[in-house]
C-alpha cells in the first residue's frame, strides 16, 4: 500500500540529511524552480545556513499548515490578513524552543523563503515587544544600547507625543 | 544576534507594530530607531488606521511619520470641558476672529459669551426673552475688528405673525459690556445674517414669498447711541414695512427656502497650482491651499441658499451704501448673478473657507420618486450626508471632492448641518450626536467628537488654535475639545 511519495533531500549545517515531500517542499518559495532538478537528483542540497533543529520544525510546522489557503494577493486582503491573531498552535509552537529557536527559524524561513511561517513568526516577535519599556526590550533581545545619555533623553523627548 | 539581523528583516516584524510600541522602540538602539522610523512602516500604519488610500503625502507634509503625529497628536480629539449653562438646545457656536471668545446661541433664549481658556469662563449672558421676547436665538458672528456681535433670533408668538416667523437681529457691543445697540427685523429667519464690513451687517427682508430683500444695517455711531432700555424690538409694523434697514438689493426668489446668508471676500489671484501634480491629483492640490487672504484684493459676494435649497446664488456686491437711495450699484438684474445649481440635492449648511476662497456645503440627496414632480421630489431625503466644495474664483464645484459618513435623519425641510474648516480639517456636525472631521487632503475620516445624543448643531475651530474646537448640540452642552498636545500643556502643575 507504499503509496510513493516524490521527495527531495536538503542537507542541513550538521550535515544530516532530510527527505522532504514534495508537497511540503513546495512551500519553500526558494525551491520552486529548482524542484524538479532536485527531484531528479539523489544528490542532497546542502543549506549551510539552517540547522537541523530548525529545518525539523519548519517542516512540522508545514506539515501543519499543508491545507492552509494561500496568503492574499491584493493590498485589501493583506491588510486584513496582517492583522489576524496568531493562533495558539502557532504561538506555542514558536516559542516553545527559545528565543534564539525563534530566531534561526524566522532566519531560515527568510533563506527558503516561506512567506506563511515569516509573516506568523514575525507576529510572535511583535507580541514579545509589545507594551514593553525599551530597557525591557533591550534585555529580552539582547540588545545593547548604543546612543548616549544626551541622545536618549532627546529620543524619549520626542517619543512624549504618544505617551497616554 | 537580534542586533545584527538586516533591516528588511526588522521591517517585517515591526510592521505588525501598533503606533504607541513603533515610537516606544525608537528608543531601543539606533538600528531599531532606523527602522521603526522607515515611511514604509507609517504609510502602511496610516492605510490600516485611517484607511488612506494616497501614496503620497498631501503637499507641504514632511513624512508619513508626522502626518501620525498630526493626527493622532494635534486633532481636536479630546473632550476638555463641558458647558451645562444653556437650559435647551445649543443652537450654534461662533469664535471671535480673534479667537479668544466663543459666542452660543439657544432655544433658552440666551446668548452667551465665552472666554476661552482652562477652564471656559463665561463672559457674558443675555437673555433676549427677557429683554426683547424673542423666543429663541439661532444665530451669532462677529464683526471683523471683533468689537461687534450680530446675534439672529426668532420671535414665534408675535402678534403679527402670519406667513413666516419674525426674524430678528442685534448687535451686541463687546467693547460697552455687551450693550445691545441696535435691533433689527430679519427675514425669514433661516436665512440668518452676516457682516458686509466693519460696521454694516446684512440681513433679509422678505414681504411676501418670491422676493426676498436684502438689508443693509449700519451700526450707529456711539454719540447716537440709546441706551439698553430704549432699544426695543422694533415695532413689526415697522419691519414690515422696512423702514429698519437700507434696501440693498431684491431677488425674486421662494423666502421659504432660502438659507444661511453670508458674505465673502473672494481672493481674486487665481493661486497658482501646487507644482509636479498629475491630473488625479489636480482637485486636491486646488483645495489644498494655505495662503491667507491679505484682504486688500478681494471680490465681494453676497451668498445663500435659495431654490429648493438645491442652489446657491453668488451675487457680487460693491460698496454698500447705508443711505436709503437706491442702491444702484448693487442692483440685481438679469445674469447679474450667478447660481450654482443641485437639482436632486438638498443643500443643508454652507461655510466658508478661512481665506474665503472656498464654500463648503452639506448636501443629502433627494430620494426619486417618479409620480413627484419638481420639489416635491425632495419630501424624501437620504440620510447620508455629504459635503461638497466650491472654488468662489471659478464659481464651480471643485470635482470628485467628498467628505462623507456623516448622517442627517430629519425630513424636509430638514436642519442646518453646521461645517467648518480649519488648514488641514473639513469638520461637521451631524445628526447622529457626533461631529466628524475629515483630512481636507485626504479625505479620510480622522475622529468622530461625540454628544449625549440629538444633533450637532454648532461647530467651530478656534481660528487662531486649529488643535481647539468647540461644538454644541441637542443635548444642551457645549463641549471644547482640544488635541492630545493642548491637554498635555493643561495638565495642572503640581506645586506640592
Amino acid at each position: 500500500m507504499n503509496k510513493i511519495v516524490p521527495q527531495i533531500k536538503l542537507e542541513t549545517y550538521e550535515k544530516e540529511v532530510f527527505e522532504i515531500d514534495l508537497d511540503i517542499a513546495k512551500k519553500f518559495g526558494k525551491l520552486v524552480p529548482v524542484l524538479q532538478e532536485l527531484l531528479n537528483d539523489d544528490k542532497p542540497l546542502t543549506i549551510k545556513t539552517i540547522n537541523s533543529g530548525t529545518l525539523k520544525k519548519i517542516i512540522t510546522w508545514c506539515t501543519y499548515h499543508k491545507d492552509d489557503p494561500l496568503p492574499p494577493e491584493d493590498d485589501d486582503n493583506k491588510m486584513k490578513h496582517s492583522t489576524e491573531e496568531v493562533s495558539s498552535w502557532d504561538d506555542k509552537f514558536l516559542q516553545e524552543d527559545g528565543q534564539a529557536a525563534l530566531f534561526d527559524l524566522i532566519s531560515a524561513a527568510h533563506t527558503l523563503d516561506i512567506d506563511g511561517l515569516l509573516d506568523v513568526a514575525c507576529k510572535v516577535v511583535a507580541t514579545m515587544i509589545k507594551g514593553k519599556a525599551p530597557e525591557e526590550i533591550r534585555k529580552v533581545f539582547n540588545i545593547k544600547n548604543d546612543f548616549t545619555q544626551q541622545e536618549e533623553d532627546q529620543v524619549r523627548k520626542e517619543n512624549d507625543w504618544c505617551e497616554d | 544576534m537580534w542586533q545584527d539581523i538586516p533591516d528588511t528583516w526588522l521591517l517585517e516584524i515591526f510592521q505588525y507594530l501598533k503606533f504607541q510600541d513603533l515610537v516606544n522602540i525608537t528608543a531601543v538602539c539606533k538600528k531599531w530607531q532606523r527602522v521603526a522610523l522607515d515611511e514604509t512602516l507609517w504609510r502602511k500604519l496610516m492605510r490600516r488606521i485611517y484607511n488612506i488610500k494616497n501614496t503620497e503625502l498631501a503637499p507641504g507634509k514632511d513624512s508619513w511619520y508626522s502626518e501620525y503625529k498630526r493626527f493622532y497628536y494635534h486633532t481636536p480629539a479630546i473632550e476638555s470641558e463641558v458647558l451645562t449653562d444653556h437650559t435647551d438646545e445649543v443652537l450654534d457656536v461662533a469664535f471671535s476672529h480673534n479667537g479668544k471668545y466663543v459666542c452660543t446661541t439657544s432655544k433658552d433664549c440666551t446668548v452667551k459669551v465665552w472666554e476661552i481658556g482652562f477652564p471656559t469662563k463665561l463672559k457674558y449672558s443675555a437673555d433676549l426673552k427677557e429683554m426683547l421676547e424673542w423666543s429663541l436665538t439661532q444665530y451669532a458672528v462677529f464683526n471683523k475688528t471683533d468689537d461687534y456681535l450680530l446675534v439672529c433670533g426668532v420671535n414665534i408668538s408675535g402678534p403679527y405673525y402670519s406667513e413666516f416667523f419674525m426674524g430678528h437681529g442685534a448687535i451686541f457691543d463687546m467693547t460697552q459690556d455687551f450693550t445691545i445697540i441696535r435691533v433689527m427685523g430679519m427675514n425669514p429667519p433661516h436665512l440668518f445674517a452676516d457682516w458686509a464690513d466693519t460696521e454694516v451687517c446684512l440681513g433679509g427682508y422678505a414681504t411676501n414669498h418670491d422676493h426676498l430683500t436684502i438689508n443693509s444695517f449700519k451700526v450707529p455711531d456711539k454719540r447716537n447711541r440709546r441706551n439698553i432700555e430704549t432699544v426695543k424690538t422694533p415695532d413689526p409694523q415697522e419691519i414690515l414695512d422696512n423702514t429698519d434697514g437700507n434696501r440693498l438689493c431684491t431677488f425674486y426668489a421662494d423666502c421659504n427656502h432660502t438659507m444661511n446668508l453670508m458674505v465673502a471676500n473672494v481672493p481674486i489671484k487665481p493661486k497658482p497650482l501646487m507644482p509636479k501634480c498629475d491630473i488625479n491629483r489636480n482637485a486636491n492640490s486646488v483645495i489644498y491651499n494655505r495662503d491667507r487672504n491679505n484682504g486688500d484684493t478681494c471680490i465681494k459676494y453676497l451668498i445663500f441658499v435659495a431654490g429648493v435649497h438645491d442652489c446657491i446664488i453668488l451675487h457680487e456686491l460693491k460698496n454698500v451704501k447705508t443711505t436709503k437711495d437706491f442702491d444702484e450699484a448693487n442692483a440685481v438684474r438679469p445674469f447679474s448673478y450667478d447660481v450654482i445649481r443641485r437639482p436632486g440635492q438638498y443643500i443643508s449648511g454652507m461655510k466658508l473657507s478661512h481665506d474665503h476662497r472656498y464654500l463648503y456645503f452639506n448636501f443629502r440627496e433627494a430620494v426619486k420618486e417618479e409620480e413627484n414632480e419638481e420639489w416635491e421630489d425632495y419630501l424624501h431625503l437620504k440620510e447620508n450626508l455629504q459635503v461638497n466644495v466650491i472654488d468662489l474664483q471659478t464659481k464651480q464645484i471643485i470635482p470628485d471632492i467628498v467628505y462623507e459618513g456623516h448622517k442627517g435623519f430629519s425630513e424636509y425641510p430638514a436642519w442646518y448641518i453646521c461645517l467648518d474648516t480649519s488648514d488641514d480639517i473639513v469638520a461637521s456636525g451631524s445628526e447622529e450626536a457626533k461631529a466628524y472631521l475629515w483630512d481636507k487632503y485626504y479625505r479620510c475620516l480622522i475622529t468622530t467628537l461625540q454628544h449625549k445624543e440629538g444633533v450637532v448643531n454648532g461647530l467651530e475651530f478656534n481660528p487662531k488654535d486649529c488643535e481647539t474646537m468647540v461644538t454644541s448640540g441637542d443635548d444642551q452642552t457645549i463641549r471644547i475639545w482640544r488635541s492630545r498636545n493642548r491637554m498635555k500643556s493643561l495638565q495642572p502643575v503640581d506645586f506640592s
